[in-house]
């Protein structure tokens, strides 16, 4: 259709995103006091906001540490640090983690043929 | 071909070894993920999503396998609710009742045979509903133009947000969140760049799986980490579990009542397993004239969500499959999926792929019987998974969604993203804000804005053109309805109060 006009163009998505977003806020400051589900919403003690911003953290890290380390010792690695997080032994952290990482390395390499990286430390390249 | 003629043809396909194997491990693993709690049917699929396209296979076979985690995960939800009282996903939420007071009795058995049984029915009865009005409807859908799609989706939407959670103005928070995600990147048509913010990252646009492990999975375990794991774990063995004549035949009109109310709940847009469970329990209790057992452990209390909610989640794939409509969370992701592996749904699905399309639909009628079959016996089995502590699981769930999200594009840049939408997932949770509109504004955004486009360059700019054919018009009505509708009787009911 490219010798078709396009009279809505790019603009119309965006200002509709707007639109919806001033309807939101505008209604959002109008109502009086919280809504009224806000007490089914679940809650926790603020004490775990340390141990989700450790985890946000790690999962950042393991982000950025698989074309380092590799798939293999970055899974490892963040498998047994996010364990910890939720509670689990130093020990059986790794014990998950080598299992995943050893698993899910060996479907994508032998099952689909698909090289997960070896990590640049090691292979001396990305 | 005949309808018949098309579904031996169908069969063929579902009977495959590939075919079958991929049925029965999706239906399994559906069982797993809707049983445990806060991992759902959608973080599943999605994170499955990359995995079996790295894999390689047809997308048939694809289709059959994610699409059984989806009705499988309705099998399995009732297994928590009943066992421990806490239900795997939200449309378990009712089977709660009835389900875990017969536990309370020493009556877990009796209580997982006839949600086995009930889902059973759900599952297979609307699969023969699927089988007999997803064509009728794609032949009607053919005559849909740009403008009717438009107004199509419109409607969708704004019933998904209306419905979707409690409150009209989250639902619309959200959706306008997910249709912003849909903007982000190099518009096709103009090959302008929209809220790409200089970065080379999001110039190909947000993938939806980014957006959806995001936002559902790496929020889940975020959230996760402020529950405590105070749940009583039960220790004791189940016995042989197995359903009685005499249960049958009590409860045998309720899962037919039931899948009905379902099937019909599925196939409408918004509304989903959860509403469907609800009234499928509702019309039981009437019937059944309130003689007072609903809630004190009432096996028909048990069979009607469950056959609701099966039936539910099979009516909703004929607007999926036939006009490429989701009407829910789940169904957004699944319509993702198709799009990448290059499957159009809509009316020509049936004409033009009928390997997928009648492949699938016969798939379902096997992993519904294969689902009992597993269920009876191994439900024990499936029982201890929910020993597994957290500190196994959602480090599990956090590795696969970054392994799935590196799979996509091997990008950091969209691990960091997926991170960054967990934490906007996690927020939109702790604010009450529905998560599913999001992702159908991921997914349904562009397709909207296309149609809304070529509608209007067809007709050279008039934007009558959107209001010119019956049809479109019943879905602005109907659009408008699910806007207008709450505040007004929330106003009504305020007004009252006073």
């Amino acid at each position: 259709m490219g010798f078709l006009v396009d009279p809505v163009g790019p603009r119309a998505l965006p200002y509709l995103v707007a639109g919806i977003f001033a309807v939101g806020g505008v209604s959002l400051l109008v109502r009086r006091g919280p809504g009224p589900e806000d007490s089914s919403a679940p809650t926790g003690p603020g004490a775990s906001f340390a141990s989700q911003g450790l985890c946000a953290g790690a999962l950042l890290l393991y982000a950025v540490s698989i074309p380092m380390l590799g798939f293999l010792a970055s899974t490892v690695l963040a498998t047994s640090a996010l364990s910890r997080i939720f509670g689990g032994r130093w020990l059986a952290g790794l014990g998950v983690g080598l299992a995943l990482g050893l698993g899910l390395y060996g479907l994508f390499s032998y099952g689909f043929g698909l090289d997960l990286p070896p990590g640049s430390l090691f292979a001396g390249g990305p | 071909m005949t309808v018949l003629g098309e579904l031996v043809a169908g069969f063929g396909v579902a009977l495959q070894p590939l075919n079958l194997l991929l049925a029965g491990g999706g239906v399994a693993l559906g069982t797993v993920v809707g049983m445990l709690p806060g991992i759902g049917p959608i973080n599943a699929i999605a994170i499955l999503i990359p995995i079996t396209f790295a894999a390689g296979i047809p997308a048939e076979s694809v289709l059959i396998f994610l699409v059984g985690i989806y009705y499988g995960s309705q099998y399995g939800n009732s297994i928590s609710t009943i066992l421990i009282n806490v239900p795997g996903t939200a449309s378990a939420v009712v089977t709660a009742i009835d389900g875990y007071a017969l536990t309370r009795k020493g009556e877990s058995e009796r209580a997982l045979a006839v949600a086995a049984v009930a889902s059973f029915v759900g599952g297979t009865l609307s699969v023969a509903g699927l089988v007999f009005f997803a064509p009728a409807l794609a032949h009607l859908a053919v005559r849909f133009g740009p403008a009717e799609y438009f107004a199509l989706m419109l409607f969708a939407l704004t019933a998904l947000s209306s419905l979707g959670g409690k409150d009209l103005v989250r639902g619309l928070v959200a959706l306008g969140f997910g249709l912003f995600l849909a903007a982000v990147g190099i518009d096709p048509q103009s090959a302008v760049p929209r809220f790409t913010f200089g970065q080379l990252g999001l110039l190909d646009g947000i993938d939806f799986v980014v957006v959806t492990i995001g936002l559902f999975a790496i929020s889940e375990v975020l959230l996760a980490l402020e529950v405590t794991e105070g749940v009583e774990r039960r220790r004791e063995k189940l016995r042989r579990v197995w359903l009685s004549l005499a249960d049958l035949a009590r409860t045998g009109w309720t899962m037919v009542r039931a899948s009905v109310v379902g099937f019909v709940v599925g196939v409408l847009p918004g509304a989903g397993g959860t509403v469907a469970a609800f009234l499928g329990y509702a019309v039981e209790e009437k019937v059944s004239r309130r003689d007072g057992s609903f809630g004190h452990g009432d096996i028909r209390g048990v069979a009607a969500p469950e056959s609701a909610n099966n039936a539910a989640a099979n009516g909703s794939m004929i607007p999926l499959l036939t006009l490429g409509i989701p009407g829910s969370g789940t169904t957004a992701v699944l319509l993702g999926a198709l799009t990448a592996l290059d499957v159009t749904p809509g009316p020509q699905l049936v004409q033009e792929r009928p390997e997928v399309f009648w492949g699938l639909v016969a798939s379902m009628y096997i992993g519904n019987l294969l689902l009992l079959v597993l269920n009876l016996p191994l439900v024990g089995v499936f029982a201890r998974l929910l020993r597994l502590p957290r500190w196994v699981l959602m480090p599990g769930v956090a590795v696969l969604s970054v392994t799935a999200v590196y799979a996509l594009n091997q990008s950091v840049f969209d691990l960091g993203l997926m991170v960054a939408f967990g934490v906007v997932g996690y927020v939109f949770r702790k604010a009450s804000i529905p998560l599913a509109p999001a992702i159908l504004g991921v997914v349904l955004g562009p397709l909207m804005e296309k149609n809304l486009r070529r509608s209007l360059a067809l007709s050279g700019g008039d934007w009558g053109v959107l209001f010119a054919s019956p049809i479109a018009v019943t879905f602005w009505a109907l659009a408008a309805g699910f806007i207008l509708i709450p505040p007004f009787v929330s106003f009504l009911t305020k007004a009252r109060s006073h």
